[in-house]
């Protein structure tokens, strides 16, 4: 079989990703898998993370195009850099985590809620429940954290199996 | 000790949103309105209702909505958006609320001098009291909602407006935003963002809102307030040092202008009243004292149309100006 690359080489190396049901076949040969190493180490372990995520039902590729609210579109947002409603922050809430993230450095807020409305007593600390954990595994993806990103899935594991138990 | 030889006035901001609602720059005229209706009627249910004056920018001619913009009351971004916006002030004009900017309701405390832990409490009284009969846009994890991502969380902007000429001439203001902006803060024009530092007027607020707590945003605001005033001081005495007599020659001519100038622009005021308030502040005038400097602010171009009947020709305002100028600081020399 030749390698799926450069389509030249007999492929010698044979990767295979299995996530839940899905399979990724790989076939190439090996300077074609040297060079995509060399090329960029993320570029591979970015698309475990993708996989891993794909599997967990978050989404790291393309935003929903538009809030189902009041209709902004995404490229809106990258023209004007202003949403459209509330809504939007649900709707575009995987795309703007980076954009928060960089205007912020945080994600979470940790000041004053509204009273009367407030659901919780005080503003919860930097959380470990599989929600927080699972967005906090998005945003270090998304910014190229690999070694956080690890920490987080295997403590997101830890935590669903430990749920299941129960 | 007093810090007003460099601050002039402290600011708390806090931007909200009501539920449920497209941002001001999707609504049409009439959802504008009844936003507006919404957030104007918690108020006036209050028991704080009587201390408040709404008005319509609409309804004002744009000399009057400009006279609201130097004194700081509303912002350029909302004279931008007049048509279908309104503005609540105190009478004290020490709290305004802005209705139909970026976001539905901007709620701002301003107070002289370095107050702002009391502007903070001024503004959240007003903000709670707001969200017992409104309910605002508000997310666990992001806060406040606003318009902008910039802005989410507390939905708060502190700021100090200081005077900074020795930073100024020492050309030392574009280092200062640079170390500044690392820590988190930000030093704009006179009007707020996008405007000119005119008269060596600049606002110095913070640049993040979200992931801190509004405590935590206030002081480092008040810490970060403290180390300019100083440098500032600094920079103000090590250059009198340094040129002496022909420094305060000039600062003192400039006095000497605003004192017996039969016309005068608003841009040569400003400039005049920044080096003559470097000078009374440092000592080398003493025939005024800071108080009667602040008081030249009020004579801008819109204020000063606004508070004559007829409409005045540039030329006309500009020899009102100076006549007004002259009053008060007579006053001041003989007081």
């Amino acid at each position: 079989m030749k390698c799926e690359v450069c389509g030249v080489n007999n492929a010698t190396i044979h990767t295979k990703i299995i996530t839940n049901d899905e399979v990724k076949e790989r076939w190439l040969c090996a300077s074609c898998f040297e060079k995509e190493q060399q090329k960029s180490q993320s570029v591979n372990i970015n698309s475990l993370f993708a996989d891993l995520l794909g599997a967990m039902g978050a989404t790291t590729s393309a935003p929903s195009v538009t809030c189902p609210t009041c209709g902004m579109e995404w490229s809106e947002f990258k023209k004007t850099g202003l949403v459209g409603c509330p809504a939007c922050y649900d709707a575009f809430r995987a795309s703007l985590l980076p954009v928060i993230s960089r205007a912020h450095g945080k994600t979470r807020h940790v000041g004053v809620q509204p009273g009367a409305f407030a659901k919780k007593e005080a503003a919860p600390a930097q959380g470990d429940d599989i929600a927080s954990l699972k967005r906090d595994l998005e945003l270090a993806v998304s910014l190229e954290n690999y070694e956080e990103a690890a920490v987080l899935r295997d403590k997101i594991k830890a935590l669903s199996q430990e749920g299941a138990e129960k | 000790m007093s810090v007003n030889d460099v601050v002039l006035s402290s600011r708390v901001r806090l931007a909200r949103n009501v539920w449920d609602t497209p941002f001001p720059h999707r609504l049409s005229g009439e959802q504008s309105q009844q936003v507006i209706n919404l957030l104007a009627n918690a108020v006036a249910k209050s028991p704080i209702s009587g201390e408040f004056t709404l008005t319509f920018l609409k309804d004002n001619s744009a000399v009057q909505n400009q006279a609201l913009v130097e004194k700081h009351l509303i912002s350029l971004d909302l004279t931008k958006n007049a048509q279908n916006a309104a503005v609540l002030i105190s009478k004290k004009e020490d709290l305004s609320l802005m209705m139909g900017e970026e976001d539905h309701l901007r709620i701002q405390a301003i107070l002289d001098g370095l107050s702002i832990d009391e502007a903070y409490k001024k503004a959240s009284e007003i903000d709670a009291l707001i969200a017992q009969s409104v309910r605002f846009a508000y997310d666990d994890d992001f806060g406040y909602l606003t318009a902008c991502p910039t802005n989410l969380g507390t939905g708060m902007r502190a700021s100090c407006m200081m005077h900074l000429p020795g930073l100024t001439m020492a050309g030392q203001i574009e280092a200062l935003g640079r170390t500044l902006g690392r820590m988190g803060f930000t030093v704009r024009g006179f009007y707020g963002e996008g405007t000119k530092a005119y008269g060596s007027i600049y606002q110095l607020s913070n640049q993040v809102t979200l992931g801190k707590s509004e405590q935590e945003l206030l002081s480092q605001l008040k810490e970060t307030a403290q180390q300019v005033i100083a440098r500032e001081r600094g920079a103000r005495r090590l250059l009198l040092e340094k040129n002496g007599i022909i420094l305060k020659d000039r600062l003192l001519r400039s006095y000497g202008v605003l004192r017996y100038a039969a016309k005068l622009t608003t841009k040569e005021l400003l400039q005049l009243w920044s080096e003559t308030r470097f000078a009374v502040s440092e000592n080398v005038l003493t025939e005024i004292d800071i108080a009667t400097c602040d008081k030249l602010l009020t004579l801008q171009s819109a204020q000063l149309a606004v508070s004559q009947e007829e409409k005045l020709t540039d030329l006309a305002r500009d020899t009102l100006r100076a006549k007004l100028v002259k009053k008060i600081l007579d006053e001041a020399e003989v007081g």
